[in-house]
């Protein structure tokens, strides 16, 4: 059974937490660009930590239920309506056959919204993962395309929920007014000319609108880059590139594999889904860390994640 | 092989290895079955590697157990194990691709003659008749970027990418030469068509290419362009 769309209009896909074996292909990660909100989307409904769910940037996407189901929304503060009736935000909703799932307009505080399904949206694998990548084509529930008005999106319909549950208050991340990422500085980080490196530190940079899920671009005062070429070599996730103009883009899941500019370092993958939470205009700071305390943080979050997978 | 490398922390799950020889295609080949070997050793906790000219990129599983720093000692107890083997002698035929040269199928195959001062026959005999091979995968699904390039062929990119090129496309930069399997902007000079498809998101492996792999390219007729499924 599925929903249906009757209404599209954000960027609304099907994504999960990325392919593994793609990059060696010369593919694209791909995956959920906020993980924290998509593991508790899963979470709520005692899903796999790494079942499909749609990912709605901006909002504005509207679904009608073929079959009874239940449905977790987690990430942005962008209202949820059941047949007209606003739903508590990070929480668990039970819908009926002929339930409408109107999803509203972004509004200002976070921009990615997460619906997980109970057991997942169904859709064929790819390199292990459901997700789409649009600049691929690849993914996702119609052969990389987003989701459209007309599309369905199967599952395996469930009973109502006996009990609803929801994420505490206090564990929904989203972006604080300025938002400061801490990062782990890279094997390139002493080729910058040392005022490079601390203009880096010390500046409040603010997000450009050339953002999309390869890669979010920054602007602020230019920052000198180091006179050596590079290679192009394989990029990891949130790697700090300094493109010849002087100014930072962190690459994001789409990000292609392979990358010949410069690279200050990489941002904390814990810290990640905050910057894909942000719009354009908004204040970021970089604060450089350490790869053990990342790491650590990282084991945290995939452990509490774990934990709890299979509870009902 | 006594290959010397040396381990890069790139972030929580990543580590760079960076090979310490010159760039060749025997290097290529060894690198690639390096990769393939990690692969098998370290199992469920290697989800991905990205292989590009001298360098590997290790990507750990975020569940992986091992801190970075126990991952690079056991890292290095691997490696060392591995590069104690020889590469297998058996390697991967070549593969040969058609293309049809010309200012029709490729817009910029003039200019790379006024530019290299070559005459067309010169410019598809050399192009031709030298044997590539896959340094790296990446761009676009399908796209290999293919050494090393005759040094009379080697041109900068063009001063403005085109923000669209015509799938198939056969194209030269710097010491490189590739074919856009999609519709794509690209900054190469573009000298050619090949008529075959390149990427199958339904077949296992999506695309014929790997790292290490030797590839030529074989003329066709305008003719044989067409009736290989080619459109101009």
């Amino acid at each position: 059974m599925s929903l249906v769309v009757l209404k599209a209009q954000g960027q609304s896909l099907l994504v999960d937490r990325g392919r593994t074996g793609a990059q060696a292909m010369g593919l694209s990660q791909g995956g959920a660009l906020d993980e924290y909100s998509y593991l508790w989307a899963n979470r709520l409904l005692g899903n796999s930590p790494s079942a499909a769910a749609v990912e709605i940037t901006l909002g504005q996407l509207t679904l009608k239920a073929q079959a009874s189901t239940n449905l977790a929304f987690t990430g942005a503060q962008i209202p949820v309506w059941v047949n007209r009736t606003p739903i508590p935000p990070w929480s668990t909703v039970s819908i009926a056959e002929g339930d409408v799932i109107e999803v509203g307009f972004y509004q200002g505080q976070g921009t990615r919204l997460y619906m997980a399904v109970k057991g997942g949206f169904q859709a064929p694998e790819f390199f292990s993962s459901k997700s789409c990548v649009p600049r691929e084509q690849l993914g996702g529930h119609n052969e990389g395309q987003v989701i459209q008005v007309g599309d369905a999106l199967h599952f395996q319909p469930t009973p109502p929920l006996t009990k609803h549950r929801l994420t505490p208050p206090g564990l929904r991340k989203l972006p604080s007014e300025t938002l400061t990422l801490r990062y782990i500085p890279g094997y390139q980080y002493e080729e910058f000319p040392a005022a490079a490196r601390q203009r880096f530190n010390e500046t409040t940079f603010t997000l450009s609108p050339h953002m999309d899920r390869m890669g979010f671009r920054l602007s602020g005062p230019e920052l000198p880059t180091p006179t050596q070429q590079i290679t192009s070599e394989g990029i990891a996730l949130g790697s700090i590139q300094i493109t010849p103009d002087g100014q930072p883009i962190v690459l994001m899941q789409d990000r292609q594999n392979i990358g010949g500019y410069p690279k200050i370092g990489v941002i904390y993958r814990v810290d990640m889904g905050l910057l894909a939470q942000c719009a354009p205009g908004h204040r970021l700071r970089f604060q450089e860390g350490n790869v053990e305390e990342a790491w650590h943080l990282l084991q945290q979050r995939e452990a509490f994640f774990r934990h709890h997978m299979h509870r009902p | 092989m006594s290959l010397r490398y040396s381990l890069s922390t790139v972030s929580e799950t990543d580590v760079q290895i960076t090979f310490h020889a010159p760039l060749s295609p025997a290097l290529a080949v060894y690198l690639h079955h390096l990769q393939q070997s990690l692969h098998k050793h370290l199992g469920q906790a290697l989800v991905d590697s990205v292989l590009a000219y001298e360098r590997l990129l290790l990507c750990f599983s975020p569940q992986h157990s091992l801190s970075p720093k126990q991952r690079e000692t056991h890292l290095n107890a691997v490696l060392q194990q591995l590069l104690a083997h020889k590469a297998p002698k058996k390697t991967r035929p070549t593969l040969t691709l058609p293309v049809y040269y010309g200012p029709e199928a490729g817009a910029d195959f003039n200019s790379v003659c006024e530019q290299t001062g070559l005459s067309a026959e010169a410019l598809i005999q050399l192009h031709s008749s030298t044997l590539y091979h896959v340094y790296a995968l990446g761009f676009s699904p399908g796209f290999a970027f293919l050494g090393e390039l005759p040094h009379s062929l080697r041109l900068p990119r063009r001063a403005t990418p085109r923000l669209t090129l015509p799938p198939g496309s056969v194209a030269i930069a710097h010491g490189q030469t590739a074919i856009y399997p999609q519709s794509s902007p690209g900054g190469w000079h573009l000298i050619g068509r090949c008529p075959k498809r390149l990427f199958h998101p339904q077949k296992e492996p999506p695309h014929p290419f790997t790292v290490g792999q030797a590839v030529r390219f074989e003329p066709i007729s305008h003719q044989t362009y067409l009736s290989l499924g080619g459109e101009l």
